[in-house]
């Protein structure tokens, strides 16, 4: 294989090894992705592949349709790719491996994870401004089941927590970017 | 609001964040408005109010709480419905004291779309599991290391045994050492959660401790248990390896943190639901 180097200079580390092909581009990020489950940035799959973040991201979109036809799904995130299960088939997944309980949203947390979806990064007060009741037990579950996460402080009496959407909502949602959200006053 | 998402949970039920069917107040609001279909910008604020207050005391009488945002609602509602008596100065254009609930509820009628197409959405893709991320670099667990299980318990409740009897005969002595003042006035039972954190730091700084020194940063019985139903808690989430070492007055139990358990992972679905 020519993506392999055939000698190995140990006094010189930093050698220029050949940049892989493309298939062995798709192995690695499938390899990668496989062992991290969590997302991968492209920038370090590009480190560890030796090719540009542009390609690896490249790639990984156009290996993503590949998948449609299989069970697991490739997603491609804005700076990172994913693998995961495809969601039609959770209930079997689950019936396989005797998972009883189910990822549930309460009306409450939908309508406090939309605000914070077109809004983010957003306080407590911003969305419950908008729901005009509390909602802070919704936004702690969201949280805590990883959702929303804390993205830092507002700079305003109180410093108050400003929360925005994570990955995890964007795979289950299947969104690939925020900017992929209908806009608000388009959806009918 | 259809059912499709499989949302109307343990959440909705709680008077707190919702009554009956309705989210908030907004959404009482919008259903009264779109029922009739009223123009959101022109709205008959007397009769909205009336069919609000109506609501409101049919909740009431079918005893359920009302949250402190419902009532405010109404009083807005009256206050608007106040100030649209007040004749108009002519010259000055007033704003009319309808807009701002109508802005709102525009805003939480935009939201409620967003909220069905979300739904939707997490209908279809809700169920895309995701494995957490292969260990390849677990550190070498040690030989001495033991797994849960009945011997597990069998050691433990022994090793308890031995401390409690030790702290029951002697307590005096043991409480000696301390405040004169804490047998009488600690009296309340030691809270768990603060052994617990207490514990994990304690073997962070430490690497690895003994059953017995584990314990007896304890003073009291009650703090005593409370390390005990600490330790049995943290091995049962697996933050605690418990590594067994023969010695001469018995096996020797040691504790070390389990570092390769991701302390902040996020939850994944099998984990449990929003609502639980």
């Amino acid at each position: 294989m020519t993506s392999e180097p055939e000698t190995l200079n140990l006094f010189e580390p930093e050698i220029e090894t050949e940049k892989p092909d493309e298939i062995t581009v798709r192995k690695i990020i499938e390899a990668v992705l496989f062992t991290a489950g969590e997302p991968v940035n492209y920038s370090k799959l590009a480190q560890a592949a030796g090719v540009s973040e542009e390609e690896i991201k490249n790639t990984a979109e156009e290996m993503a349709p590949e998948y449609l036809d299989r069970g697991i799904r490739l997603l491609c995130f804005e700076d990172g790719a994913q693998l995961c299960t495809a969601g039609e088939f959770a209930a079997e997944v689950k019936k396989a491996l005797g998972i009883t309980k189910t990822l549930t949203l309460s009306r409450s947390a939908l309508e406090v994870l939309a605000i914070i979806a077109y809004n983010q990064p957003a306080t407590r007060t911003y969305v419950e401004q908008v729901r005009g009741i509390d909602s802070g037990y919704s936004i702690n579950q969201l949280v805590s089941c990883g959702m929303i996460e804390i993205r830092g402080r507002l700079d305003a009496p109180g410093k108050p927590n400003l929360y925005g959407t994570t990955e995890m909502f964007l795979r289950l949602f299947g969104i690939s970017s925020l900017g992929e959200l209908p806009p608000l006053d388009v959806i009918k | 609001m259809d059912n499709n998402h499989g949302v109307r949970t343990a959440e909705d039920s709680s008077p707190l964040y919702s009554v009956g069917d309705f989210s908030g107040p907004l959404d009482v609001l919008l259903s009264l408005v779109e029922k009739d279909k009223i123009d959101i910008a022109d709205i008959p604020i007397a009769l909205i109010l009336d069919q609000y207050l109506e609501y409101l005391e049919l909740r009431q009488a079918l005893d359920m709480d009302i949250a402190g945002e419902f009532i405010e609602m109404a009083s807005t509602l009256l206050l608007i419905k106040s100030r649209m008596l007040l004749p108009k100065k002519e010259k000055e254009e007033e704003e009319d004291p309808r807009a701002e609930l109508a802005r709102r509820l525009l805003e939480y009628k935009q939201i409620k779309l967003a909220v069905e197409y979300l739904g939707e959405r997490f209908e279809m893709f809700g169920g895309r599991f995701a494995k957490e991320p292969t260990n390849t670099f677990e550190p070498e667990p040690k030989e001495s290391d033991v797994k849960l299980g009945l011997h597990t318990v069998i050691m433990l409740e022994s090793a308890f045994r031995r401390i409690w009897n030790r702290f029951g005969g002697d307590e005096e002595e043991l409480l000696k050492s301390g405040e004169a003042s804490v047998r009488v006035v600690n009296r309340s039972y030691y809270p768990l959660n603060a052994k617990i954190i207490g514990l994990m730091r304690l073997l962070y700084k430490c690497g690895e401790m003994t059953f017995e020194e584990l314990m007896l940063t304890s003073r009291t019985r009650s703090e005593l248990v409370a390390a005990f139903t600490a330790i049995l808690e943290l091995l049962k989430a697996g933050r605690f390896v418990i590594s067994v070492i023969p010695g001469e007055e018995g096996e020797k139990l040691i504790f070390r943190l389990d570092l390769t358990h991701r302390r902040n992972r996020i939850k994944e679905e099998e984990d449990g639901g929003i609502d639980e």
